[in-house]
């Protein structure tokens, strides 16, 4: 069992220890979520709805699919957040200089701050979906890989041995 | 351990803000259009166009609001520097509330805005501002960049009535960008304030005229603007700050009669 200062943790599997089943199921939690990603792009908040259904169902079947669902779901929140800010700031800025009869391009072109905006959430979901693919391939392996935070939380919320796991019955054996 | 991987989040938030703060600073180059037609070819094309224009409306003609629009003109007039144009003014009988600017210093006020203003002030306002976008050439600017330079000129050779129409058409509804309408918001409040006149008249006729020409669609979608641009050049013209020895002088028009001659 690993153990932080205050914190006790389940041990890890190693890969020869994941199901074929495990790695299908863990691999499937990022290239599900590409799936609703792709689809949701116009409309953010239904890649969440489809990640936390795929989240929902897989986390109780055993701690490694736990961990990679729960990596893949939050790592989408920011860009969730992200795009949607994006979709409502171009709706706005479009109906804006439309109601004002605007020349269009330019209002776009000199709105600097949107323009910066754009770029980093362009950034940011390539970020998203590069360290997907490599989680991906990673979960396919029976292995772990940590995002940045995400995946430390992840591991968190997933390996942390709760009150009522310290308090089990364990059988021992006689020498 | 658990407050400690927070600190990575707020490394990624940094991360993020500084990436988009980076990226607003660039200047992405915009293809800029060279103005190729000459103050002379544009004073041709706006004789042409305002000639063809005022063939299919009417001109208002009572010698009192005629008066008073050549007295607002020419204070307005005595006060540019170095114009590069000669304007001429017309009146159309038109209840729209609009007043526009063409090629080659014609412009044109509708009866519809003399009716919607209280005081000559705020017609002067309206001119120095419409002044502002034929001096920076906002026009030709915008109306070679929707046609091209081929085809604006080609209506000096043998006009095509429909393009002479679109073009007129392009002059009455066509805004300009954003930075052009603040650059003809500079120029008027610099020459309201040369020519004695209170600045804050642009602020009074902005606020009428946008509450007047708030039509349905735009009350369908106020959730989603709040017209914060038309805001913030009233704000600007309110925030003018004028010399310390300005001194606004009233015009000696009575602007009740010029509203009845109007009727």
């Amino acid at each position: 069992m690993l153990e932080d200062s205050f914190l006790k943790y389940n041990p890890i599997p190693q890969p020869s220890e994941v199901t074929q089943r495990e790695k299908e199921d863990a691999m499937g939690s990022y290239l599900m979520m590409f799936a609703a990603f792709a689809v949701g792009l116009p409309l953010p908040i239904i890649n969440m709805i489809a990640a936390f259904v795929y989240y929902v169902l897989n986390s109780k079947k055993s701690r490694f699919v736990k961990f990679h669902c729960l990596q893949s779901l939050l790592s989408q929140i920011p860009t969730t957040i992200m795009n949607a800010f994006l979709l409502y700031w171009t709706i706005r800025l479009f109906y804006f200089d439309v109601l004002n009869d605007y020349d269009l391009n330019t209002s776009f072109s000199e709105n600097k701050m949107y323009i910066g905006y754009l770029i980093a959430v362009i950034i940011a979901n390539l970020t998203y979906v590069i360290f997907s693919i490599v989680g991906a391939v990673y979960a396919n392996k029976g292995r772990f890989y940590y995002f940045v935070f995400f995946g430390k939380l992840s591991f968190h919320y997933s390996y942390l041995v709760k009150d009522e796991e310290k308090n089990k019955v364990e059988n021992k054996a006689p020498f | 351990m658990i407050n400690k991987i927070y600190k990575e989040l707020f490394l990624l938030l940094i991360l993020f803000a500084g990436i988009w703060y980076v990226f607003s600073l660039v200047n992405i180059p915009k293809s800029e259009i060279n103005l190729t037609i000459s103050i002379e070819t544009e004073e041709d094309l706006g004789d042409l166009l305002i000639e063809n224009y005022l063939q299919n409306v009417t001109q208002v003609n009572d010698s009192s609001v005629l008066e008073a629009i050549e007295k607002i003109t020419s204070r307005l007039e005595n006060e540019l520097d170095s114009s590069k144009f000669y304007y001429k003014f017309y009146i159309v009988e038109n209840s729209d509330i609009n007043a526009f600017a063409t090629l080659g210093g014609h412009v044109v006020i509708y009866s519809g805005l003399l009716k919607i203003a209280d005081s000559p002030e705020e017609i002067a306002a309206v001119l120095a501002h419409e002044i502002g976008h034929v001096e920076e050439r906002h026009v030709a600017n915008m109306l070679i960049k929707k046609l091209g330079v081929g085809v604006l000129s080609s209506i000096l050779t043998g006009g095509d009535p429909a393009v002479i129409y679109e073009i007129l058409e392009m002059s009455i509804s066509s805004s300009f960008s954003r930075k052009h309408e603040g650059e003809a918001d500079d120029f008027s409040l610099k020459l309201l304030e040369k020519a004695n006149i209170s600045p804050y008249s642009l602020a009074s006729i902005f606020r009428k005229m946008s509450k007047m020409n708030q039509n349905k669609y735009e009350k369908e979608l106020e959730f989603i603007s709040s017209h914060p641009e038309t805001d913030k050049r009233i704000r600007k013209s309110i925030r003018y700050k004028t010399k310390e020895n300005f001194k606004s002088e009233a015009f000696d028009i009575d602007w009740n009669v010029v509203k009845e001659n109007l009727m």
